[in-house]
């Protein structure tokens, strides 16, 4: 019996390795065909390079405005995260504790608005955010993106302060700390694990951001790397290498920080499905 | 009996400053802009004017419904979801069942399939553009399915599933993890086959990852707009025309924002509604471990 299920365990991996290869094969042929000049892509197609054209890149970062776009994704991306920080776990952690009607009220409009699509509210915020002068601003877009995830951060870190036991915050208020000592020197650090996780699964959401930054963000010099993608794939035919140059540059960042924060990533994953 | 009530006043006074943050970005970004969009759609403005446009009461309303794009884009948006709720769940699925033993191999596996995840939207629908159109060539020498009525809309789907699988196998991990072993041994001792244990023990416990799952992979499906934008930009014709492009289209390219807005609206009904029913289903079939 159990030699069986050891031969049908490894019989299994065979299906899932090539499922793993399925799944690599866009990075793949997006690496190899970025560092392939035309003539050798016509000639050897999907296989190993044997020598490396770093032509492609330079062309695609000539072309697509590939640092500014760069620069601008870090500029929306960091202080959206950081904002997110602060205000959301305070706000959950408010919610967390107090359950008279009031609190459930303001709770449940949170949750409301997480089904409410972009779709929805874009037309009088861009109205709203060209009369504030915040159209095409990094501020404009980190404010909107906080906005729009803060009911998600809100559900998730409020569930996690649901199971933090109160004592501690309950001796200290005991000993005289008032409300902002025992949140910041008490109750912020218990929630670490979970604003670690929020922190980057908000940082994944505000980088790979399409639907704000094609709406907010659609000046040229205010791009951010999908809308520069967008237009610069929308504007040329591009070439097969170069195409490829492009969509490699900008998976380099995202993929290096998915080996590190991997374990962070899919933690925050999990604490987003728990309650669905 | 003073110090005590006035010690409640400062802790709802401290619940007020730590809410007011959260409070004021939402109400500004969200709930005022959603109560603006109302008026809007009962106009015919077109975005752009100072002016407002002129009060049409409810006409662009029955427009939505009688103008045929809405309804073909709604049909759209139905037939993609479900592909892609579908493949979605049941590979993530078959991806979890497969590698939920620890072990070197597995971890490494793991990893692989939720990679495509990290990227974005946009970055994938490129990454799949140049695919179908070469590498499909070249290996089986066909043209892009983006470009055929019959085929774009599931091979915009076939995008999705390639980077939400791994996601959705990761929640179904989770869920795996929650289901006690000893159940599967008792199974086992009254002679339950692999498929009888799957079906008997092992779906009706991972029932809340199901819904989680499917309720998300669910709103991504109704409201997926950045695939089709990269993609197809909704083409061929409006084969792969999504509710939330035309509302975009409406709004922002054709200038018909009174219209676009009541769309948009009658389309957050739409989500609203169908997102509540399935996760209402769906959780009546939880059982409690």
């Amino acid at each position: 019996m159990e030699k069986r299920s050891r031969a049908i365990y490894w019989l299994t991996r065979v299906p899932l390795i090539l499922a793993a290869l399925v799944v690599l094969l866009p990075f793949y042929v997006s690496f190899v065909y970025s560092v392939k000049s035309a003539k050798e892509i016509a000639f050897t197609g999907m296989a190993f390079p044997t020598i490396i054209h770093l032509e492609n890149f330079t062309d695609a970062m000539a072309k697509s405005n590939f640092w500014l776009a760069m620069k601008n994704s870090l500029l929306t991306t960091v202080p959206t995260v950081l904002l997110l920080i602060v205000v959301a776990p305070m706000a959950a952690y408010v919610l967390g504790r107090n359950t008279s009607r009031g609190y459930n009220l303001l709770y449940s409009l949170f949750m409301a608005a997480l089904l409410i699509p972009f779709q929805s509210i874009m037309m009088p915020l861009y109205s709203d955010l060209r009369s504030l002068g915040l159209i095409n601003t990094p501020l404009g877009f980190v404010l909107v993106r906080s906005a729009f995830a803060l009911p998600f951060n809100i559900m998730v870190i409020t569930g996690f302060v649901k199971n933090v036991p109160r004592e501690m915050e309950e001796a200290a208020r005991i000993d005289g700390a008032g409300a902002a000592r025992v949140y910041f020197r008490i109750v912020f650090p218990l929630l670490r694990p979970v604003v670690a996780s929020m922190v980057v699964i908000n940082a994944l959401d505000a980088w790979n951001d399409f639907q704000l930054a094609v709406i907010f963000m659609m000046d040229k010099k205010a791009h951010t790397l999908p809308v520069m993608l967008y237009s610069f794939f929308g504007q040329y035919s591009v070439e097969l290498g170069m195409a490829f140059a492009t969509t490699t540059l900008s998976m380099i960042p995202v993929l290096a920080f998915y080996l590190l924060m991997q374990r962070h990533i899919v933690s925050g994953v999990m604490a987003g499905a728990v309650k669905g | 009996m003073k110090p005590r009530s006035s010690l409640a006043a400062r802790q709802r006074a401290a619940n007020f400053c730590f809410l007011a943050p959260a409070l004021l970005l939402f109400v500004i970004f969200i709930l005022l802009p959603f109560i603006q969009g109302i008026p809007v759609s009962l106009t015919n403005w077109n975005g752009v004017t100072v002016e407002h446009g002129e009060f049409v009461g409810l006409r662009n309303y029955v427009n939505i419904f009688k103008q045929g794009d809405f309804n073909k884009a709604a049909g759209v948006t139905l037939l993609y979801t479900l592909i892609t709720v579908t493949c979605t769940n049941v590979l993530g699925l078959l991806l979890a069942l497969g590698v939920q033993r620890t072990g070197k191999l597995n971890n490494f596996l793991r990893s692989i399939y939720f990679m495509p995840f990290v990227i974005s939207l946009i970055l994938a629908a490129y990454t799949w553009r140049y695919l179908y159109s070469d590498i499909v060539n070249i290996a089986f020498g066909l043209h892009s399915p983006l470009g055929s009525m019959r085929y774009a809309l599931p091979a915009v789907a076939g995008i999705a599933v390639w980077r939400d699988a791994g996601y959705a196998m990761v929640v179904y991990l989770a869920g795996l993890q929650m289901v006690p072993r000893d159940y599967y041994e008792a199974a086992e001792v009254e002679g339950a086959g692999a498929p009888t244990r799957f079906f008997k023990i092992t779906l009706p416990l991972i029932m809340p990852s199901v819904t989680a799952n499917v309720v998300l992979t669910l709103a991504w499906g109704l409201k997926q707009f950045d695939l089709v934008m990269a993609a197809t930009g909704g083409g061929p014709g409006k084969a792969t025309e999504t509710l939330a492009v035309v509302i975009y289209k409406n709004i922002f390219e054709f200038m018909h924002a009174g219209y676009g807005q009541a769309a948009a609206i009658v389309f957050t009904v739409f989500v609203a509604a169908v997102s509540s029913a399935v996760s209402f289903l769906l959780r009546r079939r939880e059982v409690e471990l």
